[in-house]
């Protein structure tokens, strides 16, 4: 016989769901306004998906004020976990969406951004970032990894090139091995600690002293493999130009920037009590891999051709330098972090926006990408405005 | 949770902003949504309000300008919510049904920013704060009634915002006053309703300011001699201004008076209750027979919707719970009843383009629902036992029957006049032969109409039979203000004719109970 569930509902504290529920309920209206009344205009889309995004961040100042009188909040059968790391990263992730959202706008008819669809995936695509930053549990980072991963991959088919297809199925590929690589070092955890929530996992596993080793090892490489992918490390980064430089600029620009702070926060919960356990061959494989990712992304920046792949290269040495900055793991580091990848995000956005500007819909005759440099060369004679702001962001 | 007011206020404004960028073919789908999502953030509202506590909940405080003690202060309890919940669906509604109209772009937005003024009047609690929604309030309006009116539409909305401007800066005034006296007795400033509320006033002190605050409440309800603005706005404002201006701003008045003249002046309310309860038996009996001489199917809702007021301020000025509680109840009804019957009368005008009682007849057989939602809710205007009305007008006319049996005897017989003009007027248009060519071939209500009017009829009937959801968290909150009133009043007859709570607890319990 199975007992009967009695939970009150007010343990179940159901608030600290809003922020991600926000925006689902925001691609459902999207949807069903769409199946309502089919045809509308995309503007209407947009400035929904704002407003919704809006509220989002509102309930975000929100929480971030709860936080600052009662500290830590769990809910949800305790799986959601709202901290500071939690609200701060949320807080970047939307930000950066409504930046990204007017981009859409254009007059010039792109035609993705014209099916209710894409701003219906992209606000699912939100709510998983969301539910991967702000818990504790493997499970539900899995879920909203997989959630926002399957919606991305949508995002860049929806473009509708050959080209975006290839980009959309080589992301897809990857991410598809990314995921199963997560899940098998999650497994392994599990296996080894009888948990899936990474504090109670760090707390087995210093009880014990780390002495499985071995497959502590194989555990954090699944992991650390299925990050790389997701962060872009070397060298795991292969599939990066090649996907943003088919993607459409902003979206690419977009990419660089948003599901990173989302796996970062996710490493910086998962990385940290690691980097801490004084463990040599874990911090000497982070350090290759930090230095590599570092170095090697801004050698390969230099030899290229075009803009944007120019662009990529240089966003996996960010994500190098602040994957530095989790290795170094105190506390002065993580707020360095954050402060980093938020003007990232300005500059990194702004430099792809001004690529959007300067977007052309069909191929030149004898041009093999969509943005080579000698595209650029004397625009500050042709539009000096557009070249500053562009000088300014690459900056 | 916390800043939810904050977001109900500021969300339908932001809205409205954003929605300049969108596509005007798209904007009808945009106005809904937003007007929807806003409707189902007041129902949020609505389920977080615990009803057992009289007090203001959602509280949210940031000083704007300390040396002078005002602040962003927002509140609501038992009485503000319902008016909230009621203007945030009638404007969804007002929006999703919105007919052909020329420039709809401007006037969705016009009517977000309108949503935004509404809740952010009954939300407020500093008096600077509802000072400037208050005024704000008129901008939209007048530019609905200028913009999208009948041929005399200028002068009518001139006059609509000349009338209640003049009105609130003697309300302005009083405010000033008041503040100043609050700084005379305590040394600092405020602003803060809250505060005021702990301050007692000389009676002499009080008769001025009631005065003051009184000239402006009244213009906007509109009371009986400064009533002359509203049949102009009404006739002269397309359908949905006619709507929300009855429905919602109209009720920005006497929810302004149990909110600051009733807790604030309570001996002058003593004073003035009978001088205040002559003109508003007055105005029910007046505007009642005004409406039987009208022509204009339109006029009679007006003049009937003026009428009904009298009621609520008759309740209002009883100043005890069942009165207090009666009037906001009114509130309410009157909000859907007149909103419902003014929406009727755009849906005719739209067939036929005129409002005159003698172009029609005999419509009951050419349009049998549109018939029978009019006769449900004129039954329910004129207070037919199991309609919204009657619990509302009983609970008022109760109220007041404990200061005055004469006068209530007087208002009784008054609503009866209700009934005739409404009855008639239902005659001309409904029964009868179809005299008219043009009236045998008119298309019965459609969809998008039945979409307005079946949730209004249905408030209409439930509310009727089973008040006690809404009832009880106003009545909770009406027994707060009036123990309050009785506290603070100094003069002996005040003391008497405002009940102490403490000591009839129990009494008056039963009595909101036997009205259910």
């Amino acid at each position: 016989m199975l007992e009967p569930v009695n939970i009150s509902l007010e343990s179940l504290n159901l608030s600290t769901l809003t922020p991600m529920l926000i925006p689902i309920i925001g691609a459902l209206v999207i949807l069903c306004i769409d199946l309502i009344k089919g045809g509308l205009n995309k503007s209407l889309y947009v400035m929904l998906s704002l407003l919704f995004l809006l509220m989002d961040f509102g309930s975000l100042v929100d929480f971030a004020q709860l936080f600052s009188q009662n500290g830590t909040m769990m809910g949800f059968f305790d799986v959601m976990l709202i901290d500071g790391l939690a609200i701060i990263g949320q807080l970047i992730i939307v930000l950066a969406s409504m930046l990204f959202i007017p981009l859409s706008l254009t007059s010039k008819r792109f035609h993705e951004y014209a099916y209710p669809e894409f701003y219906a995936l992209f606000l699912f695509m939100i709510a998983g970032f969301q539910f991967m930053v702000a818990t504790d549990n493997l499970i539900l980072i899995f879920v909203g990894l997989e959630l926002s991963s399957l919606a991305l991959y949508t995002l860049i088919a929806l473009h509708n090139r050959n080209k975006s297809f290839e980009a959309a199925i080589k992301y897809f590929t990857m991410g598809a091995l990314a995921a199963g690589f997560f899940s098998f070092g999650a497994m392994i955890l599990y296996a080894l600690t009888g948990s899936i929530e990474i504090n109670q996992i760090s707390a087995v596993l210093a009880a014990d002293e780390y002495s499985n080793i071995g497959f502590v090892l194989v555990a954090v490489t699944f992991l650390l493999a299925s990050f790389g992918f997701k962060l872009s490390l070397i060298p795991f980064h292969a599939w990066t130009p090649d996907v943003y430089e088919v993607s459409s600029a902003a979206l690419a620009g977009y990419m660089s920037v948003v599901p990173k702070i989302a796996a970062f926060v996710v490493a910086m919960r998962l990385f940290e009590f690691l980097v801490h356990s004084n463990v040599v061959w874990l911090e000497t494989m982070l350090y290759i891999l930090v230095v590599l990712t570092m170095t090697l992304a801004n050698i390969w920046a230099l030899v290229q051709s075009d803009v944007k792949r120019m662009l990529a290269y240089s966003s996996i040495s960010h994500a190098g330098f602040v994957m530095a900055a989790i290795l170094i793991g105190t506390t002065q580091s993580n707020s360095a972090l954050f402060l980093y990848w938020v003007l990232f995000a300005f500059s990194n956005l702004g430099a792809f926006a001004m690529l959007w500007v300067n977007r052309q819909k069909v191929l030149v005759a004898g041009q093999d990408s969509d943005h080579p440099f000698e595209k650029f060369s004397g625009l500050v004679r042709t539009i000096p405005t557009a070249a500053a702001i562009m000088g300014l962001f690459m900056l | 949770m916390d800043s939810i007011l904050t977001i109900l206020i500021f969300f339908p404004a932001v809205a409205g902003v954003l929605g300049f960028v969108v596509h005007k073919d798209s904007i009808r789908a945009y106005g809904i949504s937003v007007a929807v999502i806003e409707f189902a953030l007041s129902l949020v509202l609505w389920m977080g309000y615990d009803p057992n506590v009289s007090g203001m909940q959602f509280m949210e405080s940031i000083p704007l300008i300390p040396e002078f003690g005002i602040s962003y202060l927002l509140g609501i309890d038992g009485i503000s919510l319902f008016i909230i919940v009621m203007a945030s669906f009638f404007t969804m509604i007002g929006i999703a049904t919105l007919g052909e109209t020329k420039r709809i772009k401007d006037m969705i937005i016009t009517l977000l920013f309108l949503q935004m003024t509404m809740i952010g009047v009954f939300a407020s609690l500093d008096a600077i704060l509802f000072y400037v929604f208050w005024e704000l309030s008129l901008v939209p309006m007048l530019y609905i009634i200028g913009a999208w009116g009948g041929p005399l539409r200028i002068y009518a909305s001139v006059k609509f915002f000349l009338y209640t401007f003049t009105g609130s800066l003697v309300m302005l005034v009083g405010m000033l006053f008041m503040a100043y006296f609050y700084q005379q007795a305590t040394g600092v400033w405020s602003f803060s309703l809250l505060e005021w509320y702990r301050l007692i006033l000389p009676e002499s002190y009080q008769l001025w300011l009631f005065a003051a605050f009184f000239f402006g409440f009244a213009i906007k309800v509109p009371m009986f001699p400064f009533h002359t603005w509203l049949p102009y706005a009404h006739g002269q404002a397309p359908t949905i201004g006619s709507v929300l201006l009855a429905a919602v701003l109209l009720k920005m008045g006497t929810y302004a008076f149990v909110r600051f003249s009733l807790p604030l002046f309570p001996d002058a309310s003593v004073f003035f209750m009978m001088p205040i309860a002559v003109l508003a038996i007055i105005m029910i009996i007046y505007t009642a027979m005004v409406a039987y001489a009208q022509e204009d199917l339109k006029q009679v809702i007006a003049y009937s919707s003026v009428s009904h007021m009298g009621v609520i301020i008759l309740g209002t000025f009883a100043l005890n719970v069942e009165g207090i509680a009666g009037s906001v109840f009114l509130m309410i009804r009157h909000g859907v009843v007149s909103g419902a019957l003014f929406y009727l009368v755009g849906v005719i005008y739209d067939r036929r383009h005129t409002k005159m009682m003698s172009e029609f007849g005999g419509l009951a057989s050419v349009m049998p629902r549109y018939a029978t939602i009019f006769g449900i809710m004129m039954m329910a205007s004129v207070g037919l036992p199991l309609t919204i009305n009657f619990v509302g007008e009983f609970l008022s006319l109760l109220g007041f029957y404990k200061q005055s049996h004469i006068m209530t005897l007087i208002a009784g017989i008054a609503i009866i006049v209700g009934a005739i003009y409404m009855l008639a007027a239902y005659k001309k248009v409904f029964f009868g032969d179809v005299t008219k060519e043009e009236n045998k071939n008119l298309p019965d209500v459609n969809k998008r109409e039945m979409l307005a009017l079946i949730p209004l009829t249905i408030v209409a009937i439930w509310l009727g039979v089973y008040p006690k959801p809404i009832l009880e968290p106003i009545s909770n909150s009406t027994e707060s203000i009036v123990q309050l009133m009785h506290d603070k009043a100094i003069t002996q007859e005040a003391k008497e004719r405002i009940p102490n709570l403490a000591e009839e607890m129990t009494i008056s319990r039963t009595s909101t109970q036997e009205a259910h």
